[in-house]
């Protein structure tokens, strides 16, 4: 992939205007999917499909941005006590986010406008979009109003939660680790200290996102609806693009700067949202028989997206609506992609409509990537494709100033999945999936966002401060997802890494066909191989990381230090419905001393 | 339709493994198929694998309420049941794959016998336990002398089954065919309540019996949440004495 500088110096931009006929728009529908099933084989996710929704009908959903409150209205005050380095680090903006189970209108159309269950925050799904400053500290209560077991209407999900802030540097007690949750009629205090690691600004961070963590149940409860942004801002990448200091970095911002969380769902001829057949009362598409048949020949319709492998819907829901289109200017945006899960990756292209005629190597075509697992880059990556698998967040500007009004273009998902939810079938699909669709409008005032020719440089690596070396072998057992051989255990701790120092990872995949988006919490590391063989410069990969994309028969080392505060975190497959079943382990940071 | 991506190296190995996985499938979706390899021995006593798999397919149509095969099981007690029905309807549940003669190897019983105890008199009345032998040789009656020696409740019930109705339990909550295979060090102990329709699993490796039990208890049916002011849950004070396992300020109401 050429960094941009080198686009721009070379003028090698792909070009000239090339129409081809695209059998989904000449049919004038959009193709529901183009997934393609091996010998006649069908799976569940066609065998009882979701209601049609007209795509491209609603306008994209933009969460609210969160609104502090008045500290004094909390009630119990926070606790300075409760929190590693709260005085050093003290809050000056405080937010309560009440959970509870409404109704979340995915589409206009029936069944879905009369709403399907879920867990929202603050009324909203996705949650509210925080955007926090370094230098500033937050305090988020979370208060669980969700409905009791058994007494709710989302059946699949646990209403006991714990809200983890992904890739944020927190203390464990903060962290919204898998262990620290509330049950139904209690409220959880978190405390972002929102500083960078080991003060290093290097190490400043963009986009993160929270989602639910539960022991056993985080799958379920992020597809129930538990999501949202959190958004990290400096002086540099200032959320200002009229910022007049010399060194911002003047990204699209405000209504320019618009985050897009992808989950995929299945849902009942009602509309309702299904996570797998362990979902209480009839199945949709199962005839029951009457009461008194003895009869053992009830047809079985397919189990594949219920599975410990993983679970695929067949709607793309961006945002939490299906199929969105959002009223573009022929400008510069920020989109900052994020796969919320559970366990489908992506492959996003861009399509143009132009007339009716379907362009796919308009030169317009094409993202500025900005970061990598929301951390910004050295310097912007001109690609024509992101993959996105479960976790990553991926910030890319697209220029809708190379396009004209009138034109449509889509955000294409080409990544082909195996049907059981485990991974990619390493297929990438022509047609694809419509995830989205950008309406180009004229531009309203002159653009004055910029896309930078340097962003962050990397912290360097010295490998003077590695401690100790580990491996950890990602494994499918008979049913089992491992690691090391074991199951996660909660009263385990797998390491015990001395804060302070560095530690090089050795994240192996032990099966052939399986791919484990690994993601360890609290700070973000440096790939330092992959399969042996270094991550060359101007690629993606040469950033700093959250997750690793471990790929069948993988092997990929990273760098890591391990900061600033003590505690327990954890180390798990964001598959999550992998990580439910036990793929995951934990990690403490001891005293120096303490080490093993 | 479908065009292979060579650049990449990270998803471009459609391999041996899916397509055995995808046989597997046609297998359950009872379309005919040659192959059916890899079954353990174990499971199936004298019955050759491809029988016992092509039997297991026709158990797998029979599925019921929740995907589970309304198998016939026999039980230690020497009753006989159906697993879906009679025993896991409504109820909450802990559900394990053993074998008798695998316990020195891998002590799941063990360990669900630590929980049923905890669990106390609500077993049986409150939350059932069911341990499935996937061992063709483990009988009614061999398996009431193995639930003796765990001075199981009658909560508690060991079942036996024929093979193929043990290989489509199987594949209703791990999607594996077989129970057993000598790397096997580990297995999982599933929970839920099926009622709700909540299923969550956990490692039958309990180093914390009081945390498991949390665990468990969190999918009871419980009374409607409070209404009056939120109770915290966490995080306790820094220096308060507490678990090393979680920072929550007391164990959760059951």
């Amino acid at each position: 992939m050429p960094r941009r500088r080198d686009v721009l110096k070379l003028g090698t931009v792909a070009g000239g205007l090339g129409a081809i006929s695209s059998s989904a728009l000449a049919r004038g529908g959009v193709p529901e999917s183009g997934l393609v099933f091996p010998d006649g084989f069908t799976p569940s996710i066609f065998e009882r499909p979701s209601p049609p929704a007209t795509p491209f009908k609603d306008p994209l959903y933009r969460m609210p941005v969160a609104r502090p409150v008045n500290p004094n209205t909390l009630d119990p005050r926070p606790d300075p006590n409760r929190h590693q380095r709260y005085l050093d680090f003290p809050p000056v903006k405080f937010y309560k986010e009440v959970l509870r189970e409404q109704r979340w209108r995915y589409h206009s159309d029936p069944p879905y406008n009369r709403g399907s269950w879920g867990y929202t925050m603050n009324g909203a799904m996705p949650g509210p979009t925080y955007h926090a400053y370094y230098g500033e500290a937050v305090f988020v209560r979370r208060v669980n109003e969700l409905p009791a077991v058994g007494t709710g209407k989302v059946s699949f999900a646990l209403p006991s939660t714990t809200m983890h802030l992904h890739n944020a540097h927190t203390a464990s007690e903060s962290d919204g680790i898998p262990t620290d949750f509330m049950n139904p009629g209690e409220f959880w205090d978190h405390h972002y200290a929102n500083f960078p690691a080991g003060f290093d600004t290097r190490e400043i961070m963009s986009t993160l996102w929270y989602h639910d963590h539960r022991l056993d149940f985080t799958a379920p409860n992020v597809y129930a609806g538990l999501s949202g942004f959190y958004l990290l801002f400096d002086e540099l990448d200032s959320n200002n693009e009229n910022d007049p200091n010399p060194n911002a970095f003047r990204l699209p911002s405000g209504e320019y700067d618009i985050p897009l969380i992808f989950h995929d769902v299945q849902y009942t001829q009602d509309g309702q949202a299904v996570f797998d057949f362990f979902a209480a009362g009839e199945l949709p598409g199962i005839q029951e028989k009457e009461p008194g048949d003895s009869s053992i020949d009830i047809p079985y319709k397919g189990t594949d997206n219920i599975t410990l492998f993983g679970m695929l819907g067949d709607k793309i829901t961006v945002n939490r609506l299906i199929q969105p289109r959002l009223d573009v200017e022929a400008r510069k945006y920020r989109f900052r992609l994020l796969n919320g899960g559970p366990s489908r990756f992506y492959d996003f292209y861009l399509r143009l409509e132009r007339g009716g005629q379907v362009i796919d190597n308009h030169p317009g075509l094409k993202f500025y990537v900005l970061s990598n697992d929301g951390n910004l880059l050295p310097e912007p990556i001109v690609t024509e494709h992101v993959e996105v698998w479960v976790a990553n967040r991926f910030d890319v500007i697209v220029d809708f100033s190379a396009f004209q009004p009138g034109d449509k273009v889509y955000l294409v998902n080409r990544m082909d999945m195996r049907r059981d939810g485990a991974g990619p079938t390493g297929r990438l699909l022509d047609e694809g999936e419509l995830a989205m669709r950008f309406d180009v409008m004229p531009a309203l005032a002159e653009d004055p966002s910029r896309i930078p020719d340097f962003m962050r440089e990397l912290p360097e690596i010295d490998l003077s401060e590695v401690r100790r070396e580990r491996l950890w072998v990602f494994d499918y057992d008979n049913g089992l997802w491992t690691v090391n051989g074991k199951l996660m255990d909660a009263n385990r701790i797998d390491a015990k890494i001395e804060q302070g120092t560095a530690e090089i990872w050795t994240i192996r995949n032990a099966g052939n066909s399986w791919a484990h988006p690994i993601h360890s919490h609290f700070e973000e590391f440096q790939i330092l191989e992959i399969d042996g063989r270094p991550v060359p410069d101007g690629d993606l990969k040469r950033s700093r990381k959250d997750i690793v994309e471990l790929g069948p028969n993988q092997e990929i080392r990273f760098f890591g230090r391990w900061r600033d505060f003590f505690g327990t975190h954890v180390m798990h497959c964001h598959n999550v419905v992998h990580e439910d079943h036990e793929m995951m382990i934990q990690w403490r940071i001891v005293p120096p001393g303490d080490g093993d | 339709m479908q065009s292979k991506k060579p650049t990449n190296n990270v998803t471009s190995q459609a391999t041996a493994q899916e397509r055995v996985l995808q046989s597997r499938r046609r297998v359950l979706a009872g379309v005919s198929l040659g192959a059916a390899a890899g079954l353990p021995a174990l499971a199936f006593g004298n019955l050759p694998a491809a029988l016992v798999e092509k039997r297991a397919a026709r158990v797998i149509d029979r599925v019921r309420n929740q995907g589970f095969p309304d198998t016939r099981v026999t039980a230690h007690t020497g009753e006989v049941f159906r697993f879906y029905e009679d025993l896991v309807r409504d109820r909450v549940v802990l559900i394990n794959f053993m074998s008798i003669a695998r316990e020195p190897e891998l002590p799941i019983t063990r360990s669900m016998a630590g929980l049923v105890g905890a669990f106390g008199d609500r077993i049986g009345r409150d939350i059932h336990a069911f341990s499935i032998s996937y061992d063709a040789a483990d009988t009614p009656e061999r398996l009431a002398r193995f639930a003796a020696r765990f001075n199981a409740p009658s909560g508690w019930k060991f079942l036996a089954a024929t093979p193929e109705d043990v290989v489509a339990l199987g594949y209703r909550l791990y999607r594996t065919e077989g129970r057993f295979r000598s790397s096997m060090k580990t297995d999982l102990i599933h929970y839920g309540n099926a009622r709700v329709g909540l299923w969550g699993t956990m490692s039958a490796e309990i180093s914390d019996l009081d945390f498991a039990v949390e665990r468990v208890s969190s999918v009871f049916p419980a009374a409607a949440a409070p209404t009056g002011k939120p109770r915290r849950a966490g995080p306790r004070r820094i220096e308060a004495d507490g678990p090393q396992i979680h920072h929550r300020d007391r164990p959760a109401r059951a």
